[in-house]
């Protein structure tokens, strides 16, 4: 009953049930994204418990390369560097959270406000979210971080003022979309005050999207915070931020120890953000659905 | 003399969601050479990939059976290069919709000749001249102009021409035109019609017509197959099916039809139930959960597409004499 | 659309949206600078410096940053165009092999490798490949431009490899290359995953059109209706992805040129922050926007080129 191969070409389903996450979890790459987040959550938390040495500690030897003794070597002050790459998952991984959380909150609001009530709160929003983009990202964050001083906290305020603009938009445009859509206006027509409208029909629909972009900035502010420290404007010595820690690592090339792992350390992290947040995006997204259907031809 | 295309026992599965399905459920006919061979049915009815299977369109992981042969090869079987030959010079094919079915960003040259010189190996000039040869044959007013359009330039009924310009291109001998009207405005659908029936009779062209629109058919078919549920249930010469149909679906597909002539109050007839959905079809006779002569063994038994007489064929056990209300 | 978002960045979602060379953007920003300025005397002079073209001295070298930044960017041009255009040949490569074999083992290795792509930061990726191409299997230069003792061809665009090509020195051409291969390749790293997500996506938000069925009913050759049917049809959004990339490529070389030790704007950008050199970071922070501003442009009315249904009649 076989025929001879014929040219990849498939009538994509129609939506999918929206929200089917369960099939989500499914999927190898959730995870994979899923078991190392969970890994990483681990160390976070159990950090003091599992970490050899102090972080801090210095001893007197430097520049050691792996073994039994130091996993990961030592660094220039003969500080165990793998328990400075697991301590400073204590520093990434909140304060990627944290900023992103932020990030979605002023964002929503604002564009939530700009989207809704239109006129000048809208302009406003609006040129600020231009001033934002109209900058590569790093040479703003810099900007901002040379201009207030280099430390963390400045580097989080920095990184803060790069992502809001996003999700502002994103919220805006949703609710502009929606503010016309019957739904609303049938809700209002029943009698529901503006309030309740914008909370209960239309932020359901920007929940989607703005979850996909936030999973996704999730790794995007771990390589943002990492680049900032990397280049002396983050954390400042001796805090084991991962990006200062490269730093050092370039300072003493020949030991690649020291260097390579927080930059590993990086990278699985995003990694696992980012393959939570690809499967979430599939999961929400119908036309990326798999389903086939003979259909009605 | 042999028919152009003879399709006997076709069978289509597609893989979906939840298994495999049978869209295409034994479809047997004959198609002769300058004839206008017309498929009415509903949506689900599989009319539409039964075609795409004669052509290898189909998605990958279909399963196809049964034989179709196309001027003694055997399309079904051909390899791919074989198939290729054929697509688009032997047998051509005009899709529904013509904003969707011409690239949005190619001009309307580029998408005339670029299977002309693939196929015929024309150099551009050539192939140009000819392209505005062809634009002219399907009465497109600026031909030169045309040809440096690009699709969303021009109108619907423009755009439908163009298509059946392309499908004409390399001088095809069996057109497949799926539903080729249904997307235009009524007063377009004459003109392509009689445009159709025009380049038929010029070329020897044979033409399968596919449309659910029993008027499009009556105007220019001249043998009719009705499709339900994957199946040919009814086939003959179009005037004599429409003015005495003997299958009952048929029979409720025109009675569906509002009359210019009938009173106002009259009300509208229509068939009860809905055409099965190809992944739950009803055992025996697909039809026989809506059809008002339905006997017991209908319910059992897949009737076969029968010779009645030597002009008719029909699927269907019940009293043959049925006069439409 | 805005779930088909890019992942990395966010600017992306948002490129089509933005009124470029939108007047009051460029208005806003100048008022930018002018919060920055403690003074208002000062901020009344530095705009009328700018649009003199006068854009300060720095505080560090003590030369005009004018100068200071013509002599860095052609390093930091070279660089990125060689990178852009490796991103967009491998990326969209990719792309297209893992959307027709969607779902099949190539497009799941492929996501995972486009996935990573993103997820490096670019710094430790110059890191290592630094240190296993260079110091371990001495495959390519580790520092500069050129090798120490060779001098670039005559100025023409600063470039070395052009002008080298353009007075016929092809050994000094190649020596540029060889310097050249490396930070490229590395900047690429992030754009490829980039380009190979965005192209694969395009692509198959178009390969179910109705014109690709009609093109293979024409009996064109698969290869055929892949490259000029489908991929022109998903070229609009990998265009529009350009301007992203190129922010992306300028992102990494504020961290990258030091570690390859290129005297670009990257470089001078990164020194210039760390010693809080206000003016060379306003130089470099505006030049770098008004380049941005220009790519975005250059980026629709290439869009207008591809899809002639958005061209102004």
């Amino acid at each position: 009953m076989s025929v001879q191969p014929v040219p990849l070409r498939f009538r994509v389903g129609f939506r999918r049930r929206p929200g089917t996450l369960g099939s989500a979890w499914r999927q190898p790459l959730a995870i994979a994204g899923m078991v190392l987040a969970g890994l990483w959550l681990i160390v976070v938390i159990f950090v003091p418990l599992i970490a050899p040495y102090d972080p801090l500690a210095q001893s007197s030897q430097l520049f050691s390369e792996p073994s039994t003794a130091h996993l990961f070597g030592t660094d220039e002050l003969g500080r165990d560097v793998f328990s400075r790459v697991l301590w400073g998952s204590r520093l990434s991984l909140p304060l990627a959270f944290f900023l992103v959380v932020m990030a979605v909150v002023v964002g929503a609001v604002l564009g939530g406000l700009a989207g809704y009530f239109g006129g000048w709160v809208d302009e406003v929003i609006m040129r600020s979210t231009d001033l934002v983009f109209a900058f590569p990202t790093i040479i703003l964050a810099m900007a901002v971080t040379a201009a207030l001083g280099p430390s963390l906290r400045n580097a989080v305020l920095a990184v803060l003022v790069v992502f809001w603009p996003s999700y502002a938009r994103v919220v805006r445009g949703l609710v502009m979309s929606l503010g016309e859509a019957d739904y609303v206006s049938a809700s209002r027509l029943l009698g529901a005050s503006s309030r309740r409208a914008l909370l209960v029909d239309v932020l359901p629909n920007v929940a989607g999207p703005v979850m996909v972009l936030a999973t996704l900035d999730l790794g995007n502010a771990v390589l943002l915070l990492a680049g900032l420290s990397f280049l002396g404007l983050g954390a400042q010595p001796p805090t084991p931020e991962w990006g200062s820690m490269v730093n050092t690592g370039t300072q003493f090339f020949q030991r690649w120890w020291m260097g390579t792992f927080p930059g590993f350390a990086i990278l699985s992290v995003v990694l696992a953000f980012n393959f939570l947040g690809d499967s979430l995006r599939d999961a929400l997204d119908p036309r990326s659905s798999w389903a086939v259907q003979g259909r009605d031809r | 003399m042999s028919p152009l295309l003879s399709v006997s026992g076709l069978r289509v599965r597609l893989p979906t969601a939840s298994g495999p399905v049978t869209v295409v459920d034994g479809v047997d006919y004959e198609v002769e050479r300058g004839q206008v061979f017309g498929i009415a049915g509903e949506s689900g009815s599989g009319k539409t990939i039964s075609v795409l299977a004669l052509l290898g369109l189909l998605p990958s992981g279909a399963e196809v059976g049964g034989s179709a042969r196309f001027d003694g090869k055997e399309l079904l079987t051909l390899d791919r290069r074989s198939l290729r030959e054929i697509r688009g010079k032997e047998i051509a094919m005009v899709f529904q919709d013509p904003m969707t079915s011409l690239h949005p960003m190619m001009t309307i040259e580029q998408q005339l000749t670029e299977h002309m010189r693939y196929h015929l190996g024309l150099d551009a000039k050539h192939a140009r001249a000819r392209a505005a040869g062809l634009l002219h044959e399907v009465s497109i007013p600026d031909p030169t102009g045309a040809l440096g359009a690009y699709p969303h330039q021009l109108s619907g009924g423009m755009r439908q021409r163009i298509a059946i310009a392309i499908a004409l291109a390399c001088g095809p001998r069996l057109l497949i035109a799926d539903e080729p009207t249904t997307a235009l405005d009524v007063t377009v659908q004459a003109g392509i019609l009689r445009l159709l029936d025009r380049l038929r009779r010029q070329s020897g062209l044979a033409v399968i017509m596919i449309t659910h629109d029993l008027g499009v058919m009556s105007s220019i078919a001249d043998w009719l197959s009705v499709m339900y549920a994957g199946r040919i249930v009814e086939s003959g010469p179009t005037g004599a099916v429409l003015d005495r149909p003997r299958h009952p679906y048929t029979a409720g597909l025109l009675a569906a039809l509002p009359h210019p002539e009938a009173a106002e109050d009259t009300p509208l007839v229509s068939i009860s139930g809905a055409p099965p959905n190809p992944q739950a079809r009803p055992a025996g006779c697909s039809f026989h959960p809506r059809c008002k002569h339905a006997i017991e063994s209908c319910a059992s038994e897949v009737p076969d597409l029968l010779q009645v007489s030597d002009s008719r064929r029909l699927a269907c056990p019940v009293d043959p004499l049925l006069v439409p209300a | 659309m805005l779930t088909e978002l890019v992942p990395g960045d966010p600017a992306a979602a948002n490129l089509g949206q933005r009124a470029i060379g939108d007047p009051a953007a460029v208005q806003a920003f100048r008022e930018h600078y002018g919060l920055d300025k403690p003074l208002p005397v000062q901020y009344g002079l530095y705009l009328q410096h700018l649009v003199t073209g006068d854009l300060g001295e720095s505080e560090q070298s003590h030369r005009p940053v004018r100068t200071d930044l013509s002599e860095y960017v052609p390093a930091t041009a070279e660089l990125a165009i060689t990178s852009i255009l490796i991103a967009y040949v491998l990326g969209i490569t990719l792309g297209v092999v893992a959307a027709v074999r969607r779902n099949r083992l190539t497009d799941q290795l492929l996501r995972v490798i486009s996935l990573s792509g993103i997820s490096m930061p670019t710094f430790w990726l110059a890191l290592v490949a630094l240190y296993v191409f260079f110091f371990k299997l001495g495959w390519v230069p580790g520092s500069g431009r050129l090798d120490p003792g060779l001098l670039p061809a005559a100025h023409v665009t600063g470039l070395y490899t052009v002008d080298a090509l353009l007075s016929g020195q092809f050994d000094v051409m190649a020596n540029a290359f060889h310097h050249l291969i490396l930070p490229a390749f590395v900047l690429a790293a992030y754009n490829i995953g980039l380009l190979t997500r965005f192209t694969r996506s395009a692509v198959l938000e178009v390969i179910n059109n109705d014109y690709v069925l009609a093109a293979r009913a024409k009996g064109l050759p698969e290869r055929t209706v892949v490259l000029r049917h489908v991929l022109r049809a998903a070229l609009p959004p990998i265009i529009t992805v350009g301007g992203l990339a190129f922010a992306n490529v300028m992102t990494g070389t504020v961290l990258v040129e030091s570690i390859f030790s290129w005297p670009g704007i990257g470089q001078y950008a990164f020194h210039s922050a760390t010693t809080l050199d206000l003016p060379a970071i306003m130089g470099v922070s505006l030049f770098v926007a008004v380049v941005y501003i220009v790519v975005n442009f250059t980026v629709d009315i290439l869009y207008g080129v591809v899809d002639p249904r958005i061209r102004v009649a």
